[in-house]
């Protein structure tokens, strides 16, 4: 009886507490952490989708810029922040590289639990407008017969346009010389000036430049053509399908141990923003594509992409002390 | 005469009264972040782009430009009158326009900054009317190489800029260069003295640095002298410059704005840069170099012309390229594709009401600005009269906000106190803190460029005199570094002659 | 001057050696493939050398100038106020703007000059309460809420 009498009340108190915790939350404002300084890109994508997200929660959700090493510290504070559900991070791909590529790095993925996957942005490959190379071909074909002459430039080391340099190169055998800038504007420099024979940079960096014939596209790291370019062929397309699924993306994590109710509340209302055709079209314009992805496929995406750049990182020798 | 057409076109626009309007806001607040310390463009920027959604593509713009080239006008107000850098482009605006305030001449030091500034923006707006396309195209040919080259050139401005001893001016820019090299490693990607601490991944903000050396640590300074001297005692000469200081100024107004517009052009190059370059070209010319720093009035006249011209040169490769040369025009950027708006080669074609508004607004905005500030020039000489009990705790307060509001970082304003007590003990070992801010700016460009060259060349040290915008650099920059020892040389020779 | 110098380039050989130290750990690389010691190294070697000659000259060209390194009665006060700062940094994020900067205002004003108590209590709740009104509310800045939520 004392034992029926226990078991009921652990099951009602279980039971209990996962109701409340539906019903509870969000009893305050809560704060969605950026890791870069307000204007850039990435804050001005949490504030597009945070604006929507706001309309589905109780409570309002402020967006807060916490700037500092490529957004660690942003990231390192959620992930040892309380799992409640009222500090969350708008992570990016950086997020996932930091684990892989430091290795002094004081958080983990495993610090986090995906909630939800918003937008990503293609890497195109580029060169000159008059340059000689006009298919990825050529490129790779000269890459080929002169190793390590090839000049390719990125945006930065161990960014995610450097990850998919690295892919080509083993993918294709070919040997590049590999220059990184500081930033898109100094690649878009490199190969306009032809200070360098090509570059992997962002799309929306390249757009207007390809559109306007100073730049040519040879292919873009996709599986798919884009609509806005239509003639500009995908790496996969091209016979290269790990470097034709190389992309910057954003979503967003909460610390690991967050409540599943409270997981399941947001992720609910995050659906609901990332449907709304406000977003996606206010994502466009400022060079993202919307890519909804839910908690689960999320959760499994950020593992698939750790364990890849992992690989990458360890053969391509880009693990710094 | 098609440029007259669009320059007419783009006043019809600017003169729409909501636009007017809107342009008159922007160098409002522009001018007040520039004279808050610590509180930059790129902040104002940033925090007031969200309310700009609403507005029409070109009232925005308009706004968000006139806050950018304004704020360079303020930033020269707290240096001259307590010697605290409102940006850091004015560093060097402290060096003479501060003697100038505590010889009473406050008026005519901030009425020729606000003059500079006025001719530099109205030149630049005309350069950039006339010139953007070739202009854009020689920005493009600058790669690392020519910055390379263009940095140690920028070095020597190092050797004019001290005005004691030059072993200590050598070993504050070390320091500069030591301070600049803490962070990530922008080619291994290789953490250096970041002591495993992620606040230091990124490096050491330049704006707590100045902040602190030269702000806080003139308070404690003078407050340490013990607050004596409640007011500024030295009774004012006049509010606007004489005849004798526009003389004194023309030259330097006209180089400053040149150096300022070339530099500014240049995706990295930038305001701080020429600012500094000014001031050595000015001292490198004078009659009376000797007098640098104990308040000249021409040292005051050329920097601040220069980083307003380079704001405003800033927006070529911004609006013909899509490129933006620092963080403000980053924000920029941002916001124009918000609006709808893709910058970059065929902006002036798809948007031509932006492009030439946004230009005739520039045009427009300075007039504003110089309306705007000559009547602030009184207003702020009395603050000096504010007893300085009471003045130096809000000195203190704003640069503490300013100097968070940057990245939210408490870290910042731990650095930024540390940098008070290091410049309060460089001020008593007689240490200029100006040799370390050029250095930590040019430091970390230089050395990327040096590498990102060599691993072009494949570690031939040739590139930098194969190519010649590169070695006509390179070469300028051996003969301003020669030319004192020929000077010595010859007349060592004339007076073994004689 | 002579003993100021002698202390300050003392001090600098310090900081560089340690650079030099803290640099030859990261790969140096050749003059031809610098890697990310490279400069660290050579601008600390270089500064050595610099507070070397520094410290050199100022026994050869003394001119016996000792300036007051501190004057009487304003160190206390520096440090104070310098500590005050630090602090204010320290617990901006617990205690929240508001409450901090009336503290740090209330004994700015104090430790700087004689300014009235009532006048004291005035200029620190206009300022903080201002600030908090202009920068937080008007032009959007984070300002830390800090543990009592204002």
């Amino acid at each position: 009886m004392k034992k029926a009498i226990s078991i009921l009340t652990v099951l009602f108190l279980s039971v209990g507490a996962g109701v409340a915790w539906a019903v509870d939350y969000p009893t305050k404002p809560i704060t969605i952490f950026v890791g870069y300084s307000a204007g850039g890109a990435t804050d001005t994508a949490a504030r597009i989708v945070t604006n929507q997200v706001n309309k589905h929660l109780e409570q309002p959700m402020v967006v807060n810029n916490k700037p500092g090493g490529g957004s660690a510290v942003a990231a390192d504070f959620v992930a040892k922040a309380k799992p409640d559900g009222y500090t969350l991070f708008n992570a990016t791909i950086t997020t996932v590289i930091q684990t892989v590529a430091n290795p002094n790095n004081p958080f983990k993925i495993s610090d986090f639990a995906p909630i939800v996957g918003l937008y990503n942005m293609p890497l195109v490959i580029v060169v000159k407008g008059d340059a000689k190379f006009n298919t990825i071909e050529d490129l790779i074909d000269f890459a080929k017969k002169n190793p390590n002459k090839l000049t390719v430039g990125t945006p930065g080391v161990n960014s995610v346009h450097h990850f998919g340099l690295e892919l080509l190169k083993k993918e294709a055998g070919i040997e590049v010389n590999h220059i990184p800038f500081q930033g898109d504007a100094p690649g878009v420099v490199g190969v306009m000036g032809g200070h360098v024979d090509a570059a992997f940079l962002g799309l929306v960096a390249v757009a207007e430049h390809i559109k306007g014939g100073t730049m040519k596209g040879l292919a873009m790291t996709t599986s798919k053509r884009v609509p806005q370019f239509p003639n500009l062929p995908t790496m996969a397309e091209k016979g290269f399908p790990k470097t034709g699924n190389i992309f910057s993306w954003g979503g967003v994590f909460a610390p690991s141990g967050t409540p599943a109710a409270v997981l399941e509340k947001l992720s609910i209302a995050y659906q609901k923003a990332a449907a709304s055709q406000e977003v996606v079209s206010q994502l466009e314009k400022v060079g993202f594509s919307a890519t909804y992805m839910g908690a689960k496929d999320f959760d499994h995406f950020v593992k698939e992409e750790h364990k890849r750049l992992m690989e990458i990182a360890q053969s391509a020798q880009m693990i710094k002390k | 005469m098609e440029i007259l057409d669009s320059v007419l076109h783009g006043f019809q626009i600017v003169l729409q009264p909501a636009n007017l309007f809107y342009c008159f806001l922007g160098c409002l607040v522009g001018t007040l972040v520039g004279v808050l310390p610590g509180l930059g463009a790129p902040a104002a920027i940033a925090l007031l782009l969200p309310g700009t959604f609403h507005m029409s593509p070109v009232s925005a713009t308009i706004m968000l430009a006139g806050i950018y080239y304004g704020s360079m006008y303020g930033g020269s107000t707290t240096s001259i009158l307590v010697n605290i850098p409102g940006e850091t482009a004015s560093v060097v605006t402290c060096l003479d326009g501060y003697k100038m305030a505590r010889q009473g001449r406050a008026g005519p030091a901030l009425g020729i900054s606000a003059f500079g500034s006025f001719i530099a923006g109205t030149i630049g707006v005309f350069i950039l009317v006339f010139l953007s396309p070739p202009l854009a195209n020689l920005a493009i040919k600058f790669g690392p190489p020519e910055y390379f080259s263009l940095m140690i050139l920028g070095l020597t401005i190092l050797t004019f800029l001290t005005k004691g001893s030059m072993v200590k001016g050598l070993i504050m820019a070390c320091l500069g260069l030591i301070l600049g090299s803490i962070g990530t490693d922008a080619i291994s990607g290789m953490y250096r003295f970041t002591f495993n601490q992620l606040i230091l991944y990124d490096g050491i903000g330049l704006v707590p640095v100045t902040m602190g050396l030269f702000g806080v640590s003139e308070v404690l300074l003078q407050i340490e002298e013990g607050v004596k001297r409640e007011i500024f005692q030295t009774s004012f000469k006049g509010l606007l410059p004489t005849f004798k200081d526009w003389m004194d100024c023309k030259w330097a107004m006209l180089r400053g704005t040149l150096i300022g517009f070339f530099l500014g052009i240049l995706p990295g190059g930038g305001a701080v840069v020429a600012s500094f370059a000014s001031y050595g070209l000015e001292k490198k010319l004078s009659k009376h170099p000797e007098k640098f720093g104990t308040g000249v009035i021409e040292a005051v006249a050329g920097p601040e012309s220069a980083n307003n011209a380079g704001s405003t040169g800033a927006f070529i490769p911004l609006l013909t390229l899509g490129l933006p040369s620092n963080v403000a025009t980053a924000i920029l950027l941002g916001a124009f594709m918000i609006y709808g708006l893709q910058p970059g080669p065929l902006l002036i074609k798809n948007h031509p009401d932006v492009f030439w508004g946004v230009i005739s607004s520039m045009y427009l905005g300075n007039v504003m600005l110089l309306i705007l500030n000559l009547p602030l020039i009184g207003i702020w000489v009395k603050f000096l009269k504010i007893p300085y009990a009471i003045l130096f705790p809000f000195i203190l307060l704003f640069s503490l906000i300013g100097v968070y509001s940057l990245n939210n970082s408490v870290a910042e304003i731990v650095i930024m106190a540390g940098c008070g007590i290091l410049g309060y003990l460089m001020k008593k070992f007689d240490y200029e803190g100006a040799p370390l801010i050029l250095a930590m700016v040019l430091g970390p460009m230089m050395e990327n460029a040096l590498r990102q060259s060599l691993m072009i060349s494949r570690g031939s040290f040739l590139i930098f005199f194969t190519r010649p915008i590169s070695l006509i650099l390179f070469g300028t920059a051996i003969i301003l570094l020669l030319l004192p020892l020929l000077g010595k040389f010859r007349r060592k020779i004339t007076m073994a002659a004689g | 001057m002579k003993r100021l110098d002698q202390k300050s380039s003392f001090f600098w050989m310090i900081v560089s050696a340690i650079t030099v130290f803290l640099s030859s750990k990261l790969p140096f690389g050749t003059f031809a493939n610098p890697g990310a010691g490279f400069l660290p190294f050579l601008v600390g070697v270089l500064m050595f050398l610099f507070s070397l000659i520094l410290f050199v000259q100022s026994f050869s060209k003394g001119e016996g100038m000792v300036k007051t390194l501190l004057a009487k009665g304003g160190t206390g006060r520096v440090l104070l106020i310098l500590l005050s700062l630090i602090l204010y940094g320290l617990f901006l994020e617990t205690l929240g703007f508001i409450l901090m900067t009336f503290l740090l205002m209330g004994f700015l004003l104090l430790a700087i000059g004689k300014v009235r108590r009532s006048l004291v209590i005035f200029l620190s709740l206009v300022s903080s309460l201002g600030c908090y009104g202009v920068f937080q509310l008007w032009l959007n800045v984070q300002l830390p809420k800090g543990i009592f939520n204002f």
